[in-house]
């Protein structure tokens, strides 16, 4: 259970929690959602097979009950909690503690949002009108390629390294060639904003430009499905882009600027964590409540040393983590719209989620011991997803590589996570 | 039309284990610091049937709560509901009452409001489930009750209830005004909506203390108790596991039956 007596929550996020937590209670079927996920993904699956993969009948609840636009502008109809980072994160943590899956199907659609706080107005309004009127409309993003993935992410500055995905300008349009690698939610989206290299032979920090592609449009295709050992039910593709078309107008950064825009957006990705916050904890609760339950040499096995120690230390770490990720949102909400920051609270914030799920990953298994591996538990659920995405936001380790250089100094402008 | 919802403030009773004690020697239940607060669910069903009312035929709703040290993120619930006023009963002498003196406190708070049509609460409060306390409000107010509403309609100044039954449902008639109670097969209650919680920092409650609604604070609360708790106590729960034997599948699930009945659980 998740308690709110912490010194950046106000009743007004409590509320909301206590609406997510509802929300969950109600429409979410752990189970169902757990099986939905895991049903096998065919090599040749097309878009419309992604779709089938949504629970877009939950998706529809959870925007009746104002939840899955809740980070949309209010101007537009949406809540207007996209830039309220604490907000954000109770809603996140509550939806994957209560939700499982669903928590992350919420924190991909709130993430986007914030890809709309630098696009011109007209593409913001027509891109969350539509958004608001079809709920099916996701949106993704996109930013790895196949030979580019530390290369992007740390980034690898050597002039015309990293980044094949090529921009040219055609009149009013870019045309867009090339391949992205790990896309969640690629498949299923009507929108994906894209990093494409607008300059061939700069280094990769000064060169891309985001834009905005309509998937419905000519030029976009899905080249394969990322089937992991544990999937998301927003899936994960591997696209092409051939002569695609985009319109000046949905380019979504200034010419070679898609760097220096994405770090002032490292904020909203922190909804991710938060969802994945939530799940750990609820993983955290269940193997609690089993060592509570499980006798073995004559006592309850968390009154065993190596049991009760295990479940005292993931609690210790799970605490840290909880209030880090919340410090966290709370300085990104003083920090205003547009603001660069000090990217090392998110590179720790990524790195120590990563941490702290492993060594849950840990403890379940020891505690669990030959139950570990059952369907039967959600523990192997969660344990298969998230090692499945601990790419996700760069790894890691990355993230701390990033740390150093910042703090050495040697970092360039354009540290920069996707 | 004017509607009185009274909606209390309870622990979650969902709560773990760990988050509170019991203290057998005092009769007492201590909640821990971190246990949260929730509405009680039933009292949530009272908003949802006054806001189906509103919805239909238009109504003011007022939401009521009493005690001490009230969580203004639950209290304002039904306002995000959509409720349209919130008014609190509010100080330590109201804390710890039994069902006769909190329906007293209610039924003095109800009437310095003034004018009201309607009266409902939740059927009983999911931590000590009494039931009690809207009969107390209708019975020194001088009013009609009925119970176990799962469906209210407003008719030409009367009030038309399906009560639910242990075997189905009747229909009811009561003039108004009247108290009723409202039963959880009301269905969902509708979720506070996102604008109102929005705005929270904009509902200001009212709040009264004893003196405000012309009731002595030692008659209230803890003093006002009439019902003497004798015992509180955690029941042990013990798990023993007998394994039905049989040839086949059918004949263990015919030893499990006749376990049952034996047991008079069937």
């Amino acid at each position: 259970m998740l308690n709110w007596n912490l010194p950046y929550i106000t009743d007004e996020h409590r509320s909301l929690a206590a609406l997510m937590k509802d929300f969950c209670e109600r429409e979410v079927d752990l189970r169902a959602l757990n099986d939905l996920a895991d049903k096998p993904i065919a090599p040749n699956a097309t878009p419309a097979d992604l779709r089938a993969r949504l629970p877009l009948d939950l998706l529809n609840k959870a925007h009746d009950a104002g939840l899955r636009q809740i980070a949309a502008p209010a101007k537009f109809g949406g809540g207007g909690y996209g830039e309220d980072h604490v907000a954000m994160g109770a809603l996140a943590e509550t939806a994957g503690y209560y939700g499982g899956q669903f928590g992350r199907l919420m924190t991909i659609a709130w993430k986007q949002m914030a890809a709309f706080e630098y696009a011109p107005e007209e593409v913001a309004k027509e891109v969350i009108e539509d958004f608001m009127n079809d709920r099916t409309t996701m949106m993704a993003a996109s930013f790895t390629e196949p030979n580019s993935g530390s290369d992007m992410l740390l980034p690898y500055d050597e002039p015309g390294v990293a980044g094949q995905t090529l921009a040219v300008k055609d009149g009013d349009d870019w045309v867009i060639n090339g391949d992205k690698m790990f896309c969640t939610a690629g498949g299923v989206s009507n929108y994906i904003t894209v990093m494409a290299r607008t300059d061939p032979k700069g280094p990769i920090s000064k060169s891309m430009t985001q834009f905005l592609v309509n998937t419905r449009n000519p030029g976009w295709s899905v080249t394969r499905v990322n089937d992991n050992m544990g999937n998301e039910l927003s899936s994960n593709v591997q696209m092409r882009f051939e002569n695609c078309r985009v319109p000046d107008k949905y380019r979504m950064s200034p010419v070679n600027g898609a760097f220096e825009v994405g770090k002032s957006r490292l904020a909203g990705k922190t909804a991710h964590l938060f969802a994945e916050l939530g799940w750990t904890e609820r993983a955290w609760e269940d193997f609690k409540e089993y060592s509570k339950a499980r006798i073995q040499g004559g006592k309850r096995i968390i009154e065993h040393n190596n049991v009760g120690m295990l479940v005292a230390e993931t609690d210790c770490l799970i605490r840290t983590l909880r209030l880090f990720l919340y410090n966290d949102a709370w300085e990104w909400c003083g920090e205003g719209r547009g603001q660069l920051r000090d990217p090392l609270g998110w590179f720790y914030a990524n790195w120590y989620c990563k941490k702290v799920m492993w060594r849950v990953f840990e403890a379940g298994l020891e505690i669990y011991g030959g139950l570990a591996p059952s369907r039967e538990l959600n523990f192997e659920h969660f344990v298969r997803v998230k090692m499945s995405m601990f790419h996700g936001g760069s790894t890691g380790l990355l993230s701390l590589v990033k740390a150093a250089k910042v703090i050495a100094g040697q970092a360039s402008d354009a540290v920069q996570e996707t | 039309m004017n509607i009185i919802v009274c909606v209390k403030q309870i622990a979650d009773p969902e709560a773990p284990e760990e988050s509170f004690t019991l203290d057998s020697e005092k009769n007492v239940f201590i909640p821990s610091a971190k246990i949260t607060k929730v509405l009680n669910p039933f009292d949530e069903q009272a908003v949802e049937a006054a806001l189906r009312i509103k919805d239909q035929s238009g109504a003011k709703v007022t939401a009521f709560s009493l005690g001490a040290g009230l969580d203004r993120a639950v209290t304002k619930k039904p306002v995000f509901m959509g409720a349209d006023e919130l008014i609190l009963l509010e100080d330590e002498a109201f804390a710890d009452g039994d069902s006769w003196s909190t329906a007293r406190a209610l039924a003095e708070g109800i009437k310095k409001n003034g004018s009201y049509d309607l009266i409902l609460c939740g059927r009983q409060a999911a931590d000590w489930n009494a039931g009690q306390v809207g009969l107390g409000i209708a019975n020194f107010l001088g009013l009609p009750y009925v119970t176990v509403a799962k469906k209210i309609e407003i008719i030409d100044g009367k009030a038309r209830v399906e009560r639910v039954t242990s075997n189905g449902h009747e229909v009811v008639e009561v003039q108004l005004p009247a108290v009723i109670t409202v039963s959880n097969e009301l269905g969902q209650a509708r979720y506070p909506a996102i604008k109102n919680i929005r705005a929270a920092n904009k509902v200001q409650p009212v709040v009264w203390k004893p003196s405000d609604i012309g009731i002595d604070p030692s008659s209230v609360g803890k003093n006002g108790r009439r019902l003497h708790l004798l015992k509180l106590f955690k029941p042990v729960i013990q798990g023993t596991c007998e394994i039905m034997e049989g040839e086949s599948t059918e004949e263990m699930a015919e030893n499990l039956a006749l376990t049952l009945r034996r047991a008079k659980i069937l």
